[in-house]
């Protein structure tokens, strides 16, 4: 039997077929464009997909544009959510009902253009490591389909690296994806780099996550306010395990009337009301985002590995050149003492002493110190020069 | 029956589920000239209901039924002398492989200049259902080659490429070459990888450790990092097989995913004391590993720690392998000279840690004398 090509569907005897993806939709308000949202999903070029959305009004709305646009397709379905479910756990229940590998959280005002899921699919079956999320931007256009904001500009950031995708003989290629539109992918992917976080809480980019790695990052999930939240620190959770690919074209639109026009802009801080400065603002968030880290340190030290320590950094959100003014910080010194002995016990002593010895002041090195070590503290951890003391020089 | 190019070996415990789908895909080969050995441990579930079916389907094919489980290297030691032909795959019982994995195997052996250990190609990681979730293992996609085949050192008659077709030239340009010293782990899991049944049989566990218990080992911890120490290896970067994740794998919890510990801890433990065993039998018959691999002893010795990217005095400072050490001195010193061992190993632990490892040893002396 020869073999003239390599057709992994026929290769496998039919055992091997393509990924799916799983949308999950919210749907706000009894004014959404759930129509508009699920007509464009259901226009997918790539036919393997399941939706679920998320009714949180009741309407019925959604059940409604199914049963008259989609009567029948078993890949839609919609989950209520009853009054004493929060956001935040509505979600997470729906993303435990999936059963792709794939998933993307979409509004429903969102519309996502016919080949998303194709693109989004075969990047991530083609990129050169295997990530856990990629990211496209979103075009954002008013209520007459104007566009305001149909960005770039993270490409065209200096830190983001053009990466390509592997040779296409080497990959699972998708029907849907054509040779041409697989090189045009591959000329439009880059990577993200560990430290550039802030696209995470904006909503610009529209997000497809590997749906076992949310599940490993949701065994324990924070205490967040609301579903934008919980997708925030999805999105940067996910980029931290393994970096993210974006690809460098809109493939999706978001229609926002005025009033909404701000939350283009980035998602609500984890702040609400607040007196403080932004620059007590930024350490209460640090603050917050390094205790759940810390907190989980057992967990995420073991998938993330030496990273971990990285990972901590980006996390805060503190600038590079605010790092070790943060760092200097008594409420911050005080969350590291509180697991100093987490931190000893699971890096060693080399690993304890080189990234507390890197963070922290003389004084403050001691006091976190005091509370890993039963007797003598180490006297290489006092060695560090407070002046050479550069964190954020080895990580980016 | 001529010998086979190849064996296949499939070694089930309570995957009677998937098992059917392994075999079939054995079956299914292009490259017809193989033989197939299933072996039921005995599992607990329907697996022997579905085995059943394949009793006296194929000449090539026999399935066996184990009263007890053997573990998979235990399985798999049982039977290694009874397998003919030059090269073998284990294709573990819940995986599959596509129908030309065989073909591109042998001729990717052929191609290469100097013979190789094992070839290993790239995986098409899979879930439940058989849905793609990702079309490379990870650590294989990290490790870059050190050497590129050139075609024109293909060895092969041209009539021997004939299964491949048009196959052939994609094959040509994904094979590399890694030598036998490079750092970490490169290749795919289990069902990827096609071993020399000689270096295999060279360089097996014989060993008796552990005596009247099963081997409790994943084959390729042990020989994917042993043999290839002593004659490298070979990445075919070409999905030729698929590897799947079901949420009862031992080993891994989610698909490999770039700076991520996919693995399971309890998996990853096994692992490392898998890489002890390799030291343990390398010392307890240096002799053989002299002749197996003239002049790369040492380099043998370091597989564990390379294979895990550790430091090599973080290997050889760890108590366990400082007692296997201890217990196999007087064999090595036997077989390398005092010298010449005592010279490596203060290299490899460090000063104050080789004295203490030498004091050990003395004690241990007067313990075996008095």
């Amino acid at each position: 039997m020869k073999l003239r090509d390599r057709n992994l569907h026929a290769l496998s005897f039919g055992a091997v077929t393509g990924p799916r993806m799983a949308i999950v939709v919210i749907d706000r308000s009894a004014e959404s464009n759930i129509h508009g949202c699920l007509s464009s999903i259901g226009s997918q070029d790539h036919p393997e997909l399941e939706c679920l959305v998320l009714d949180l009004h009741n309407s019925g709305r959604a059940a409604d544009a199914i049963a008259t646009a989609f009567g029948g397709d078993q890949r839609f379905r919609v989950l209520g959510v009853n009054s004493e479910q929060s956001g935040p756990d509505a979600l997470i229940a729906a993303l435990h009902e999936i059963g792709s590998g794939f998933v993307s959280v979409v509004d429903a005002d969102d519309s996502i253009f016919p080949g998303f899921v194709s693109a989004h699919l075969q990047t991530h079956l083609a990129l050169p490591r295997n990530l856990s999320q990629t990211i496209s931007p979103v075009e954002m256009v008013d209520d007459v389909a104007r566009t305001l904001h149909s960005t770039g500009s993270l490409h065209d950031a200096d830190e983001i690296t053009d990466i390509g995708l592997r040779p296409s003989n080497r990959v699972l290629r998708l029907s849907t994806v054509s040779n041409d539109a697989f090189e045009q992918l591959s000329e439009g992917v880059a990577l993200v780099p560990w430290s550039q976080i802030r696209w995470s809480g904006n909503s610009d980019h529209l997000s497809v996550f590997r749906a076992s790695l949310l599940r490993a990052l949701l065994v324990t999930p924070p205490t967040l306010p609301d579903m934008d939240a919980l997708i925030q620190h999805l999105r940067l959770y996910c980029h931290l395990m393994t970096r993210t690919a974006l690809i460098g074209v809109s493939m999706s639109r978001r229609s926002i009337a005025g009033e909404q026009q701000t939350l283009a802009q980035g998602l609500a801080p984890v702040l609400s009301e607040t007196s403080l400065s932004p620059w007590e603002q930024a350490i209460e968030i640090g603050h917050q985002r390094q205790s759940y880290l810390l907190g989980e340190l057992d967990r995420f030290a073991w998938m993330l590995g030496t990273r971990f320590w990285e990972a901590l950094d980006a996390v805060s959100a503190i600038p590079l050149a605010e790092r070790r003014n943060y760092y200097q910080c008594d409420k911050v010194a005080a969350l590291f003492r509180d697991h100093a002995k987490k931190l000893l016990k699971e890096f060693g002593d080399d690993g304890f002493i080189d990234n507390i010895g890197r963070r922290f002041d003389k004084g403050r090195r001691l006091y976190i110190a005091m509370n890993a070590y039963n007797d003598t503290i180490p006297r290489q951890l006092m060695q560090y020069d407070d002046l050479s003391a550069s964190i954020g020089r080895k990580n980016d | 029956m001529t010998k086979p190019d190849i064996n296949f070996v499939v070694i089930n415990y309570n995957y009677g589920d998937y098992v059917g789908s392994a075999v079939d895909s054995i079956l299914g080969q292009c490259h017809e000239n193989f033989r197939c050995i299933v072996v039921d441990n005995d599992s607990q579930d329907e697996s022997r209901a579905v085995l059943t079916k394949y009793e006296n389907v194929d000449d090539r094919l026999s399935v066996r039924y184990f009263d007890k489980n053997m573990n998979q290297m235990g399985a798999f030691l049982s039977l290694m002398d009874e397998l003919e032909g030059r090269y073998v795959s284990i294709v573990d019982a819940d995986d599959l492989i596509f129908a030309d994995y065989a073909a591109m195997h042998l001729e990717a052996h052929r191609l290469l200049a100097d013979e190789v250990a094992f070839t290993s190609n790239n995986v098409v990681e899979i879930d439940s259902e058989g849905r793609a979730l990702t079309s490379g293992f990870d650590p294989f996609l990290r490790g870059e080659a050190d050497e590129s085949v050139q075609t024109d050192r293909c060895k092969s008659p041209r009539h021997q490429r004939g299964n491949l077709g048009d196959a052939a030239s994609s094959l040509h340009s994904s094979v590399t070459r890694l030598p036998a010293d490079i750092q970490g782990w490169h290749w795919s899991p289990g069902t990827a990888n096609v071993y020399r049944l000689d270096l295999m049989r060279a360089a097996r566990p014989k060993t008796q450790f552990r005596s009247n218990f099963p081997y409790v080992a994943a084959t390729d911890n042990y020989f994917a990092c042993l043999t290839q120490a002593i004659g490298g290896s070979a990445k075919i970067a070409l999905p030729l097989s698929a590897y799947r994740l079901h949420g009862r794998n031992r080993f891994s919890g989610t698909e490999s995913l770039a700076n991520f510990r996919a693995s399971r801890p309890l998996g990853t433990w096994r692992s490392i004391a898998r890489h002890r065993d390799i030291t343990r039998e390398v010392t307890a018959r240096p002799v053989d590993f002299l002749r197996l691999a003239p002049g790369r002893f040492w380099a043998i010795m370091d597989a564990p720690a390379r294979m895990r990217g550790n430091r090599r005095e973080d290997y050889f400072e760890n108590p366990h392998v400082i007692r296997i050490l201890v217990q196999n001195y007087d064999t090595l010193t036997a077989a390398l000279g005092q010298a010449d061992v005592d010279d490596n190993l203060s290299v490899r632990m460090g000063p104050d840690v080789f004295e203490a490892f030498k004091a050990e040893t003395a004690s241990s002396r007067l313990g075996v004398k008095s």
